[in-house]
């Protein structure tokens, strides 16, 4: 009887484990979807901002069903990174933490700054940069597009 | 009986429980950037070991554990925009409206359907005013091609394989393996990102010159020499993989490369310095696509609308 307590123990260990290591992961760009099927063509239920952290319910086919903020639906997985991205703050903790591989400072390194500099210094033509990465394309006008060609997008309707 | 079934039942969930908690455990420690980090610290406390010392030891450790893989999305972006905006320096660009919605409705298409549709700016597609034979793409997501190898394609499926193998270059993140770990390193250990403080002008300056670097050590491949073989294979292996996937005919590849075969001279300028020879490209194209069928289904309607917008290109 003991020993199956002991067991018990272990095994409730185990579980509180794996619960206490249930997967976060933040969002690496700078705007993704929370959708209601994992395709892009799914409706859109929520935008989730670079660095908004989600808990990752399951993972398949390249898609991640996560919650934030009472809402769960589908992100493609490679928005997110497992690790935490610290918006910039003047927290010299955080700062500190972000020299561990588990934490990424957004804002950091090469970053507008460097960016302004660069382009002072160099010229080169980011204004059309400026205007060609404004150029967006309709997601109704892109599905029309994608239904009129008979092509299609890989995704479920799960 | 029972008591040892319920043994050996209950005995291996609990190792494999155990192993898990350990290996969490495991996954969690440092990095060998902030081991050293540790070690400096007791040093400094015990006075063995200066502030500046100690500085210069985590910087070394640090620079170890960094690669290209170690760039963020985010700076992957302003590499990108810098690199967009150099090739948009060199060449001209295309800017005509019915051209550039339709490379990017194709584009964007192919891109959701490829391994890494999310960027930290999203993909864009382009035509450049040039003769030459020639498409690039920028680590941040930004797509060119020239006119003269639109000329080149018969078919919306031809243009997809295309702007398919430049996706394949981005989801491999190619541009970011031709910079030189040197400049990696200074970008990604500088104070100015591992942040004590909020950084120097000194910083800044350093920073913007290994910027400026890896724009230089990207162009200079993209223009000059070009990828490796082995790049160019996984971007041919990515691209057909794409197209079968969204549904166009991957075969489009082996045309549009057949065509620039013919006017394949050895050194000659655009891709013909840096690509493989069309014909290398096309046995692993080929082997790609091995018995895959495309059944021609839309294919009228994409002929259509590919001579409506790039018929007078």
């Amino acid at each position: 009887m003991r020993r199956r307590l002991g067991f018990a123990t272990l095994i409730l260990l185990g579980v509180a484990t794996a619960l206490w290591a249930q997967t976060m992961m933040s969002v690496e760009v700078r705007e993704t979807q929370v959708r209601s099927n994992p395709s892009f063509l799914g409706r859109v239920d929520a935008v989730l901002n670079y660095g908004d952290r989600v808990e990752v319910l399951e993972q398949a086919q390249g898609w991640a069903r996560v919650r934030h903020d009472g809402v769960t639906g589908w992100v493609h997985s490679s928005a997110l990174t497992t690790k935490r991205i610290v918006m910039q703050t003047g927290d010299a903790a955080a700062q500190r933490e972000a020299t561990g591989s588990e934490v990424a400072l957004a804002g950091r390194g090469f970053n507008q700054e460097v960016e302004d500099r660069y382009r002072a210094e160099q010229g080169l033509n980011y204004d059309a940069v400026d205007r060609l990465e404004g150029y967006a394309v309709d997601a109704a006008r892109l599905a029309a597009f994608l239904e009129e060609g008979a092509l299609r997008l890989p995704g479920g309707d799960r | 009986m029972m008591r040892n079934g319920f043994r050996t039942r209950g005995f291996f969930p609990s190792v494999f429980l155990i192993l898990g908690a350990a290996a969490i455990v495991v996954g969690g420690c440092e990095s060998l950037g902030s081991i050293a980090e540790v070690g400096t610290g007791v040093a400094v406390a015990t006075g063995r070991m200066t502030e500046q010392q100690a500085e210069s030891v985590t910087r070394t450790a640090d620079a170890v554990s960094r690669s290209f893989e170690d760039i963020t999305p985010e700076q992957e972006y302003y590499i990108g925009r810098a690199v967009g905006a150099t090739i948009l320096d060199q060449y001209e660009p295309f800017d005509e409206q019915a051209v550039t919605e339709y490379l990017n409705l194709v584009g964007q298409g192919l891109a959701m359907a490829s391994d890494r549709p999310e960027l930290f700016g999203g993909y864009r597609f382009m035509a450049l005013d040039s003769d030459e034979i020639n498409a690039f793409a920028t680590p941040s997501g930004l797509v060119f091609i020239s006119r003269g190898l639109l000329r080149l394609t018969r078919s919306e499926d031809d243009v997809a394989a295309i702007l398919a193998h430049e996706i394949g270059h981005i989801r491999h993140r190619h541009g970011l393996q031709a910079i030189r770990t040197s400049r990696i390193t200074t970008a990604l250990t500088s104070a100015a990102i591992t942040g004590a403080q909020f950084a120097t002008s000194e910083e800044v300056a350093e920073l913007t010159e290994a910027f400026e670097g890896s724009i230089s050590d990207i162009t200079s491949t993209l223009v000059n020499s070009g990828y490796s073989r082995g790049a160019e294979r996984e971007a041919d292996e990515a691209a057909v993989e794409i197209m079968k996937r969204v549904g166009y005919d991957p075969n489009g590849l082996i045309r549009v490369l057949e065509r620039m075969n013919e006017s394949w001279v050895a050194d000659g300028p655009g891709f013909m310095r840096t690509h493989p020879s069309p014909t290398a490209r096309i046995d692993v194209v080929r082997n790609a696509i091995g018995t895959y069928r495309h059944d021609g289904t839309g294919s009228a309607e994409r002929q259509r609308r590919y001579e409506r917008a790039l018929g007078s290109i």
